[in-house]
């Protein structure tokens, strides 16, 4: 046979296609089984009703207490100092005022001495010493 | 809407879907006896590997299990539908597993002593999926799907992604190379006489 005769023709062709067609596919049961299986498994995932929202958990007092805390100090912090620096100004003010505190005793007490004694480089800086 | 009713009616495997995505459990076992050997057979002749075409068989009918409640009916035919997700799978194991495959203008100039030699005494049916695993895959694709499927070059062209020229052009390619691959055996497949 020469190798034109040889080859295949388009007829061929189909013929050995329509030879595959004929065949039956077999799906092996096992398989069938594996996406029956699926089928059923999706179909009953969708059938569930959707879950409730879960509920909030209550607060509990001491964390809340707690944040409350938390927050007011940051207010509290502020306000507090600015009012004993105006409390301490007021005071003071106040005792100069009313002969409690005198520069003269305030330079000739205890403790402008010892840190005249003990700093001499401060002595500059305390007037009248 | 109109189209998409048309196309539920003349689709009954869209009825079957619809059916089964409302709660019917007869309709999963008619879809799997009606699509389940299309696309198990599809996926045997693309991958030439019967556990891995079993894989992609039950991988692409869960996509459709899970697609059902909002399958549009105008989109597709499901079965196209199916055939391309399939086919897709199948496009992706195989590029895992063989990265340099032949590329898709290649064409057989002498047919190998490998092929020529394949196993003695097989059937035409042997012969031809032996002979359809050496075509690159996308020529196998084509030729599968209109010549043993016996799906329309227009619906080919939906599963692949491709122009209905580009189907004709592959497949007739695909058969050109499944010509020269079974050049000279002739006579061993009882054509000799014709």
């Amino acid at each position: 046979m020469t190798e034109p005769e040889n080859r295949l023709t388009e007829t061929d062709l189909d013929r050995m296609f329509q030879a595959v067609r004929a065949e039956p596919d077999v799906v092996p049961l096992a398989l069938m089984d594996r996406i029956a299986r699926d089928a059923s498994r999706e179909q009953a995932l969708r059938s569930e009703p959707e879950p409730l929202p879960r509920p909030k958990p209550r607060s509990w007092r001491v964390p809340s207490l707690s944040a409350a805390v938390h927050r007011a100090m940051h207010l509290l912090l502020p306000v507090g100092l600015t009012a004993s620096t105006l409390m301490g100004v007021w005071f003071g003010g106040w005792a100069m005022d009313n002969g409690l505190v005198s520069t003269d005793a305030l330079l000739g007490s205890d403790l402008a001495f010892n840190l005249a004694y003990q700093l001499p480089a401060l002595t500059d800086y305390l007037v009248g010493y | 809407m109109k189209m998409a009713f048309d196309q539920t009616v003349s689709d009954p495997d869209a009825v079957l879907l619809a059916r089964y995505a409302g709660g019917d459990r007869h309709a999963s076992a008619e879809l799997v006896q009606r699509l389940t050997p299309r696309i198990l057979g599809l996926a045997r002749r693309l991958l030439q590997d019967g556990a891995e075409a079993e894989d992609v068989t039950q991988e692409a009918m869960l996509r459709l299990w899970r697609i059902a409640p909002d399958w549009d009916p105008g989109r597709a035919r499901v079965s196209t539908w199916l055939y391309r997700v399939a086919s897709n799978l199948c496009i992706d194991r195989q590029r895992r597993k063989k990265p340099a495959e032949l590329a898709e203008d290649w064409e057989v100039a002498d047919p190998t002593p490998d092929v020529t030699h394949v196993m003695q005494g097989r059937t035409r049916v042997a012969a031809l999926e032996d002979a359809l695993a050496h075509l690159p895959l996308r020529q196998r694709q084509a030729v599968v799907l209109r010549h043993l499927d016996g799906l329309a070059n227009p619906e080919i062209a939906e599963i692949m992604g491709i122009s209905v020229e580009a189907v004709e052009s592959l497949s007739a390619r695909g058969k050109r190379t499944l010509t020269t691959l079974l050049s000279g055996r002739k006579e061993e497949l009882g054509f000799a006489d014709d």
